[in-house]
């Protein structure tokens, strides 16, 4: 069997673009743009169902198994880097949100160690994510206890990380 | 740092620094460790179930030995990755011969016991589709080649294919769907 190469590339398209919208748009949306290709409108529609499958299925497969791995990997990668005033040390841990760093001060201001929480690179650019992430964020600003992490510093990187 | 660099570690270096040579050398060494391991992994399971990224893992650790900068450390998965689907493939295709008629011996890639194999893709099937999507999209075909049989980070791959690794993210989650409804049609 071969595969379609034009067909494949706009069912890559419609797939992306559909996935970008709430879930209840996504059939209106698909209505519009394959018109009367139903071929199409079934593929994509397969396509969707089938990714949202993967990200439903157990947490015990190869992809997941190999992804937290590869994270930790990641997080390793960045030790030394200097983000604002902040020096990664090591990686504290990582999760499937976001990974924590131990960080020192690099301006040689005071000397100080704090927690840096960074957002995953390919969560980067989901709105919601984002604005969860900042929501937490201002939680924690707003939360004075001794018993409580203080929230020191936050912003965006000059690559688009939380 | 030099005096701990075992013979992979070198060839790897010299490879990135533009000696094609040095990846003709390095691959057959990769793959004659990678075989054993596989080998000795698929007698010991009964041929039934393999975990392809834990068996690159471990021989990563093998032949690299543990100060290797992430950047070396990729480029041995991607071509590990490689060399694990031949390995996985071959295996497959005895098994499926010494049966003959008896039907596919399936090797699941498993990483647990807990796995269900319906959502796994049948070793051959998988090889094949594989071979289909290189002809539309290899890069579609090397971010899952990467992802399934190395188990590379978003890093990692976007590192060996030059990509963005937002671009990688988007490749492997079409490819993805695209092969769990390819190996259900």
């Amino acid at each position: 069997m071969n595969i379609d190469a034009a067909r494949f590339r706009r069912a890559e398209v419609l797939f992306h673009a559909a996935r970008a919208l709430p879930a209840e748009r996504r059939e209106a949306f698909m209505r519009v743009e394959c018109g009367d290709d139903t071929d199409l409108h079934v593929q994509v529609a397969a396509l969707l169902a089938a990714a949202d499958a993967e990200n439903a299925g157990p947490a015990t497969n190869l992809l997941e198994r190999a992804g937290s791995e590869s994270i930790a990997r990641d997080a390793e990668a960045q030790n030394g880097r200097i983000i604002g005033t902040w020096r990664l040390l090591r990686p504290l841990g990582a999760g499937g949100m976001g990974s924590v760093f131990l960080v020192e001060r690099s301006d040689g201001v005071f000397r100080t160690q704090a927690a840096l929480k960074m957002l995953n690179p390919w969560l980067r650019g989901s709105t919601s994510l984002e604005r969860r992430f900042a929501l937490e964020r201002q939680i924690l600003s707003d939360l004075k206890h001794p018993s409580i992490a203080a929230l020191l510093d936050g912003g965006v990187t000059d690559d688009g990380l939380s | 740092m030099p005096a701990s660099k075992t013979p992979i570690t070198q060839l790897l270096s010299e490879w990135r620094d533009g000696d094609e040579q040095a990846l003709d050398r390095l691959v057959p060494l990769v793959y004659s460790d990678l075989r054993k391991l596989a080998l000795r992994h698929l007698r010991r399971e009964g041929a039934v179930t393999l975990s392809a990224t834990e068996l690159v893992h471990e021989a990563y650790l093998r032949l690299m030995g543990p100060d290797v900068d992430w950047q070396d450390r990729a480029h041995f998965f991607a071509i590990a990755a490689r060399q694990m689907r031949h390995i996985l493939v071959d295996h497959a295709r005895h098994k499926q011969r010494d049966k003959r008629g008896g039907g596919a011996a399936p090797v699941s890639l498993h990483t647990d016991d807990a796995l269900d194999s319906h959502s796994l893709p049948d070793m051959l099937a998988f090889d094949q589709l594989l071979d289909q999507l290189s002809v539309v999209d290899a890069r579609k075909r090397d971010v899952l080649e990467l992802h399934y049989f190395g188990g590379l980070s978003y890093l990692e791959m976007s590192h060996v294919l030059k990509v963005s690794e937002a671009t990688v993210d988007r490749d492997l989650r079409f490819a993805k769907a695209w092969l769990r409804q390819s190996l259900e049609a």
